[in-house]
């Protein structure tokens, strides 16, 4: 099988399951203020045009679980409402950058001043960017002027069900597929491991480098935070972490097609070419101040192996699957499943034999009405059966978004107990399989024990509020040696005494942890 | 006009879209370079490398950093590495003292003395940097013992 076509297409596949969760989690906040908040009620929660819409888009960003993927559909419901231009880019460049989860993951990789510092440049840069676009974001096309009809009940959220299928088989989903191609591009082009060596501390390229890497990229915001905790366990260069984040996770190829299709070509050279300078200027200020202390340069990083082939050689059918297998997990299947579902209904629903064309300009109507909070029933009701104002429901469904992202944080990050339970599950068969010699199964229970480790010190800070000094270094120490056993597991002939040793060393490491992490 | 149009747009369709251009562009550039990188053959070929100064004990720990601070002679860090090697060994030693069987209040004294002594090296303080690295050195040593003795029978067993 073709390695470079294979690569391309598992990449492209992989993006895909990876941005399935958000796109759905867009398409539900573009259809709540479509339908439920409203026109007036939706440009008023990005600021108005003030001049706090700015950093009031940047913090409902930082609040909303969207990838720049998942920002797409919500981003055409804000020019569709006028929103001003500059909220509209510093939403969808900040957005996709950090949400609650990877924010609170992110604590762990380096010194938390560095993280929080990367939000707060992030925010300038948003600022920067914003002024200056609503300068130049003029809109070549009108906007489809607001339209929703006054639906109640059950009515209204078949509309927004309809809404979010129309989405996805047309512009978002277009959208979406450009963006991972881009991704599959890259997987295509570069070959297996090309980029461990672009990223180094002392190589003045380096951020450089990473813009030209990140543009074409995807990635969703847990992806890139593991990718930042690389880099910064390898000594890697801190401007092109910044490289990465801004433009690897804040946009891709389909951000710079819709700014293009929306707001015409020389707008959106003129935004691209001052996101770049900025950007790259603000890489290189921090390259130099924010080296991690005490961390030795290992010369390479693995952050960006994603990007790479997937494959050194020909492979056969069984290694695709199960690379896709390790790669996809059980909720991005049900996402990706959700995903064409929703698109399945979305192509019956807009066949005109299902909805002809005269129904759909009906059903597109009256929206003002129902956003505005008038109604459309006229029939009285009594008891529990009240009428609610969307702009209630909405507001209600976005601070329930909110809420599910406080909730989903403490059940992706489990009390320490629960969490030593799964270390202990995942070390058992890891070094079982180190010590004999089933370096596949060695390799892939690694990798979950290491993310356990992560999940353990967010599930302490959240619960304890507190994380001490001792427990950081048996975490990074543990992080640390499972690497040392992964390089060891990775030589072509397996060095026994060597991979013995390391297992001895890693249960000893992981005895110390579990006593640090006991409360 | 007219007559242009046709023209006009195919100019439209051969030097505008830059944007287009551009990505390509990005895309090209990658694929030239990736094509003069090297292709490997696992992700995990190129190895950690230990510094030589790595200390492999306390004890150790504590012979180097006497070994560094008497022969420091000049502050300039480039004229003189054992001031570099110095500092790096401060850095490293609570990541040394973490991989050894000291206790979690027997390692916060580590940690905070050498937190101490790096907050300390500053132009000017030599004598004070010399003081804290000596106190540090008797601390190591003192604790030597207790890092190399298992609070478990059996080192490599599970301790649950």
């Amino acid at each position: 099988m073709d390695v470079a076509l294979m690569g391309g297409a598992v990449n492209t596949l992989r993006s895909l399951a990876s941005a399935a969760p958000t796109l759905l989690i867009g398409l539900f906040i573009a259809a709540l203020m479509r339908f439920y908040i409203g026109p007036a009620n939706t440009k008023r929660l990005f600021g108005g045009d003030s001049i706090r819409s700015l950093p009031q888009s940047w913090l409902l960003g930082m609040l909303l679980p969207v990838c720049s993927i998942g920002v797409i559909p919500i981003i055409r419901e804000m020019v569709r409402v006028r929103a001003r231009a500059g909220a509209i880019t510093a939403f969808a460049l900040s957005a996709p950058l950090f949400n609650p989860l990877s924010l609170l993951y992110g604590l762990t990789l380096s010194r938390p001043y560095v993280i929080v510092g990367f939000a707060f440049g992030s925010l300038i840069v948003v600022t920067l960017i914003g002024l200056i676009w609503d300068r130049f974001g003029k809109e070549t096309i009108d906007p489809v002027q607001p339209q929703a009809p006054g639906y109640v009940g059950i009515s209204r959220l078949w509309a927004c069900f309809r809404f979010m299928c129309r989405e996805l088989i047309g512009p978002t989903g277009q959208l979406t597929l450009i963006a991972v191609l881009g991704v599959g591009l890259l997987g295509a082009i570069l070959p297996h491991g090309a980029l461990q060596t672009s990223a180094e501390q002392d190589d003045p390229l380096a951020p450089l480098r990473m813009t030209l890497v990140a543009v074409p990229v995807y990635a969703t915001p847990m992806q890139t935070i593991s990718q930042l905790g690389m880099m910064f366990a390898h000594g890697n260069s801190p401007g092109a972490a910044f490289c990465l984040l801004l433009l690897g996770t804040g946009m891709n190829v389909a951000t710079l097609w819709w700014l293009k299709q929306t707001y015409g070509l020389r707008a959106t050279a003129i935004w691209f070419a001052s996101l770049l300078v900025i950007v790259v200027g603000c890489a290189y200020a921090i390259d130099k101040p924010l080296i991690p202390p005490g961390v030795e340069p290992a010369g390479h990083t693995h952050a960006f192996d994603v990007y790479s082939n997937p494959f050194a050689a020909s492979v056969g059918w069984e290694t695709v699957q199960r690379v896709l297998a390790d790669a996809i997990g059980l909720p991005e299947r049900i996402s990706l499943a959700a995903v064409v579902l929703l698109a399945i209904i979305g192509l019956m629903v807009t066949h005109p034999a299902v909805e002809p064309q005269a129904n759909q300009t009906t059903a597109t109507q009256a929206g003002e009405q129902a956003s505005a909070g008038s109604l459309a029933s006229d029939q009285p009701r009594a008891g529990f059966d009240r009428d609610v104002p969307p702009v209630v429901v909405g507001i209600t469904g976005l601070v329930g978004l909110v809420a599910f992202s406080i909730v989903a944080c403490y059940a992706y990050y489990p009390s320490p107990a629960e969490t030593l339970e799964e270390i202990k599950f995942a070390r058992t068969n890891t070094l079982v399989a180190a010590n004999s010699g089933n370096v596949e199964e060695a390799l892939r229970w690694l990798e979950v024990w290491e993310l356990w480790s992560r999940r353990l010190e967010v599930g302490t800070a959240i619960r304890h509020f507190e994380l001490r000094p001792y427990q950081q270094m048996q975490a990074y120490l543990l992080r640390k040696k499972l690497e040392l056993l992964e390089h060891e597991l990775e030589h072509e002939e397996l060095e026994k005494e060597e991979i013995r040793a390391l297992v001895q060393e890693l249960n000893q490491t992981s005895n110390r942890l579990s006593t640090a992490f006991r409360y | 006009m007219n007559a242009l149009h046709p023209l006009q747009n195919r100019l439209r369709i051969l030097l505008v879209r830059p944007l287009i251009a551009f990505q390509l562009g990005i895309l090209l550039c990658l694929g030239v370079s990736g094509g003069c990188m090297q292709v490997r053959s696992s992700t995990h070929e190129l190895e950690h490398e230990t510094p030589a100064h790595w200390p492999t004990s306390l004890a150790d720990a504590a012979e180097k950093l006497e070994q560094r601070i008497n022969s420091i002679s000049t502050n300039d860090p480039a004229l003189n590495p054992a001031r570099t090697e110095l500092k790096d060994i401060i850095t490293w030693l609570p990541e040394v003292a973490a991989d050894t069987y000291l206790k979690e209040d027997q390692w916060m004294k580590i940690h905070a003395a050498c937190q101490r002594t790096l907050a300390t090296d500053k132009p000017g303080n030599e004598s004070s940097v010399r003081q804290e690295v000596v106190d540090l050195c008797a601390l190591l040593r003192s604790l030597q013992a207790s890092s190399t003795t298992s609070p478990w029978n059996v080192p490599t067993e599970e301790h649950e």
